[in-house]
């Protein structure tokens, strides 16, 4: 069911103090997406043929009638800036409220870098006192979900919470890159464990913190610099389950971290599967977006396409299979795409093969050039810790020339020109390419 | 250079569009796939750098409205000038619903007065087209006319059409006849007309009033042509008035092919449109889609071409589609066959049909009323 199934969107929204101020976290530099993060934060990330990944929470918020939302941004803020811009596709350019973007500044209390996300709030205590609500919702812009905070917001008033915490069932490896806890049969949350070796809990914070502002500025000692915790995981909530009203808000959807280069592929190939998890078609939970406007994409005399998701603008002449091509990707007749990710404005040459690669956005490949390799081959030597599933990374404005191959788990770029490829005559599985 | 103020007359009604009709204008039908029509002669002038823009409404402004609001697509959203949309209005002795191209104008005079432009291009909103306005511009000056028609050679068996230009060896017009039985030139006029604001501000006094008459081409052409002051400029480009439904049918069959007569994908001239919240487009496994157009929201899961698929159209698994026009959010629920058809917005075809034009036209239309 969709999230707003049950409770329609107001297109006015809640006002303080009824509607909480949201936090929305957009520091993170995604050091484990590689080259897909180097030149704009994670959560300005592309995702899904189309979006960005901080579009899920901030659509969450205004189909949730919440109109007042700050973002903290701090690593690649341009990128966050160009998108959000003045929040006109969400409908966030208002008179009382609205998005903004705010940004370390020397002279701010605590005047440093965010270490974390409760240090990243103590920052902006002012500002968030300055939106007159009573209560914060904080939220991670890294993550893919639909979500009514409407219904997190009813069970947090509805049990006298204090701090809410929104849930998934996890079990397993997973919940050791997730804060775990475990809450008794009402709901209130008895213990909680950062990143656990050994988990034992059945529940995973999703990074979604509804706080009233009073306990807020209790927790996280506001008026004492010196003494502001880091993060809110590892830092505040394992030690106030005994003193506050601390509840998990279990919530029933499809949520990603987008963590990983692998974790980051298969979100986006789910969308190509028949029923994805994540329903982006739903008329009652539009996902909003940069609003660029393109022609349909042009499918020609010999196109074929199975199994894919393409963007407007986009002009198909070979074959895409099981692939994700965002808006003006063209592909040359007689090329094959396979298993792949294209970005905005690449070019993929007549008969070139692109297969289980993710190309970053105006990539050029040249006629004939194979990029990526269907077996998973030897992990990339300089970042096995990033490549090592067999996925071809490709970055920005990056070009590869005619007929040469490129192997899997191979890194290139970004900005590598063909000055780059004197004196290299192909990639082999897990070789790297940079620019300089 | 001095900037023109464009007038954009979108006021054409949808008689010739049979079951497509109805409702609203010619200038906000979809088209392409994407777009509106009026989006071209919006783009055309944005892209040529005029910025100054009032669409004259009748028919539908609810709907002309919602789709331009304030201009932002066009980035007419200006400070000055910007796109402004004129409905009749009552003035203080009458009031009067616009009969002609002429009193369309002629009853906005205080905004052409007011208007600081010496040029005024007067167009049909009703057009497929892509065309640099300041060719036009720099024709008039050049020649010094009071008012430049904009033509276009077409063969002399066609021109019957049309509003039909006789020119001498400088363009100067000699004579206009409005779709004539032997047409004595094979210029055709496509209703963009390029004023100076004296000759424009003279030609409209009086229109409307019961002895003037109130059409542009039958009250106010033949003075200016008998003076000399009009001039005709050729335009060789695509061009297509889309005011009938076979115009309509066969303008999107020219967006097809691997050259079509008419390229949505051209980063010189974009058409700008308005913004939707829809994913991209989608082809699920067993899909065939060759030589289609497939907006944003579209999910192909059966055989389609030839085609133009506007944003939500679903193809089911085994319909199959072709040559055929699917308007935003039509359905074909497979087993399904749909050929030379144009499917109305949300309605849904099938399942177990056969849907194929009648022998004596060359489209069918799939509406309200089921197919006809």
């Amino acid at each position: 069911m969709s999230p707003g199934a049950s409770l329609r969107a107001s297109s006015r929204g809640l006002l303080p103090p009824e509607a909480p101020v949201v936090v929305l976290l957009a520091g993170g530099q995604g050091q484990r997406l590689s080259i897909l993060s180097e030149e704009r934060a994670k959560p300005a990330v592309p995702f899904g043929g189309r979006y960005r990944i901080i579009d899920f929470p901030l659509s969450n918020c205004v189909n949730s009638g919440f109109y007042d939302v700050m973002v903290l941004a701090q690593y690649r803020p341009r990128s966050l800036d160009d998108h959000i811009g003045v929040g006109k596709p969400w409908d966030l350019d208002r008179a009382r409220g609205g998005v903004e973007i705010l940004q370390p500044y020397p002279g701010q209390v605590g005047s440093d870098w965010y270490r974390g996300t409760a240090d990243a709030v103590c920052h902006n205590a002012r500002a968030i006192l300055g939106r007159g609500a009573t209560r914060v919702l904080v939220l991670c812009g890294d993550h893919v979900y639909k979500m009514d905070y409407r219904e997190m917001l009813a069970f947090h008033s509805d049990r006298g919470a204090e701090l809410t915490i929104a849930t998934i069932p996890v079990d397993g490896v997973a919940a050791r890159e997730l804060g775990v806890l475990t809450a008794d049969e009402t709901g209130r949350v008895r213990a909680f464990q950062e990143k656990p070796e050994k988990p034992t809990g059945k529940l995973a914070s999703m990074g979604v913190y509804l706080i009233e502002v009073e306990v807020l500025k209790d927790i996280l000692h506001w008026d004492s610099p010196n003494r502001w915790p880091v993060d809110f995981g590892r830092d505040v909530i394992p030690r106030i389950l005994d003193d506050h009203r601390v509840f998990a808000y279990p919530f029933g959807g499809y949520w990603l971290d987008i963590g990983t280069i692998d974790s980051y592929y298969r979100a986006n190939m789910d969308l190509v599967s028949e029923t994805p998890r994540l329903d982006l078609l739903d008329p009652d939970w539009p996902i909003y977006t940069q609003e660029e406007v393109g022609p349909p994409v042009y499918l020609d005399f010999d196109a074929e396409v199975d199994r894919a998701v393409i963007g407007h603008g986009g002009a198909i002449a070979g074959r895409v299979a099981h692939s994700v091509l965002f808006p003006g990707v063209v592909v040359e007749a007689g090329a094959r795409v396979e298993h792949a990710i294209l970005m905005t404005g690449t070019h993929v040459g007549r008969g070139a093969t692109v297969q289980r690669a993710i190309l970053d956005k105006q990539v050029r490949v040249g006629k004939g050039a194979v990029v990526g390799s269907r077996s998973a081959g030897r992990a990339n030597a300089r970042f096995p810790e990033h490549l090592s599933s067999g996925l071809t990374l490709v970055g920005k404005r990056t070009f590869v020339p005619d007929g040469v191959r490129v192997g899997g788990n191979c890194l290139i770029g970004p900005k590598v020109g063909p000055e780059a490829w004197r004196a290299v005559a192909g990639l082999a599985d897990g070789e790297t390419l940079t620019g300089s | 250079m001095q900037r023109a103020t464009a007038l954009i007359l979108a006021g054409g009604n949808k008689v010739g569009f049979g079951p497509l009709g109805g409702r609203g204008s010619v200038a906000d039908m979809p088209f392409g796939g994407r777009y509106r029509v009026i989006d071209f002669a919006l783009s055309n002038c944005v892209n040529s750098g005029l910025t100054n823009i009032a669409v004259l409404a009748q028919q539908s402004a609810i709907r002309l409205r919602k789709h331009i609001g304030r201009g932002r697509p066009w980035d007419l959203d200006r400070r000055e000038g910007g796109v402004r949309i004129i409905q009749p209005y009552l003035h203080r002795n009458r009031g009067q619903w616009y009969r002609g191209t002429g009193e369309a104008l002629s009853q906005n005079l205080d905004y052409i007065e007011d208007s600081p432009a010496d040029l005024f291009l007067v167009l049909s909103g009703d057009g497929i087209y892509k065309m640099d306005y300041n060719l036009v511009q720099a024709f008039h000056v050049e020649r010094r006319a009071g008012l430049t028609l904009v033509v276009k050679p077409v063969p002399r068996t066609h021109a019957g059409g049309y509003g039909v230009v006789e020119v001498d060896a400088e363009d100067r017009v000699r004579a206009f006849e409005e779709k004539p039985q032997a047409p004595r030139s094979n210029l055709a006029f496509l209703g963009v007309y390029l004023f100076s604001r004296d000759v424009l501000l003279e030609g409209l006094e009086g229109l409307g009033e019961a002895d003037r008459g109130y059409d542009l081409v039958a009250d106010v052409l033949p003075s200016l042509i008998a003076r000399g002051e009009v001039f005709a400029y050729r335009f060789d480009g695509y061009w297509q008035d889309v005011g009938v439904l076979s115009a309509y049918y066969r303008a999107h069959m020219d967006l097809l092919g691997s050259d079509p007569a008419l390229r949505l994908h051209d980063r010189t001239w974009p058409i700008h449109t308005r913004g939707l919240a829809l994913p991209p487009a989608k082809f699920a496994p067993g899909a065939r889609c060759r030589n289609s157009l497939v907006a944003e929201g579209a999910v192909v899961h059966g055989c389609v071409s030839r085609s133009v698929l506007n944003p939500r159209v679903r193809v089911d698994p085994e319909a199959s589609v072709e040559r055929s026009i699917l308007l935003a959010g039509a359905r074909v629920e497979g087993p399904t066959v749909v050929e030379n058809a144009i499917i109305d917005e949300g309605r849904v075809v099938g399942p177990d049909t056969v849907l194929r034009r009648p022998a004596d036209a060359e489209v069918c239309v799939v509406t309200d009323g089921g197919a006809e």
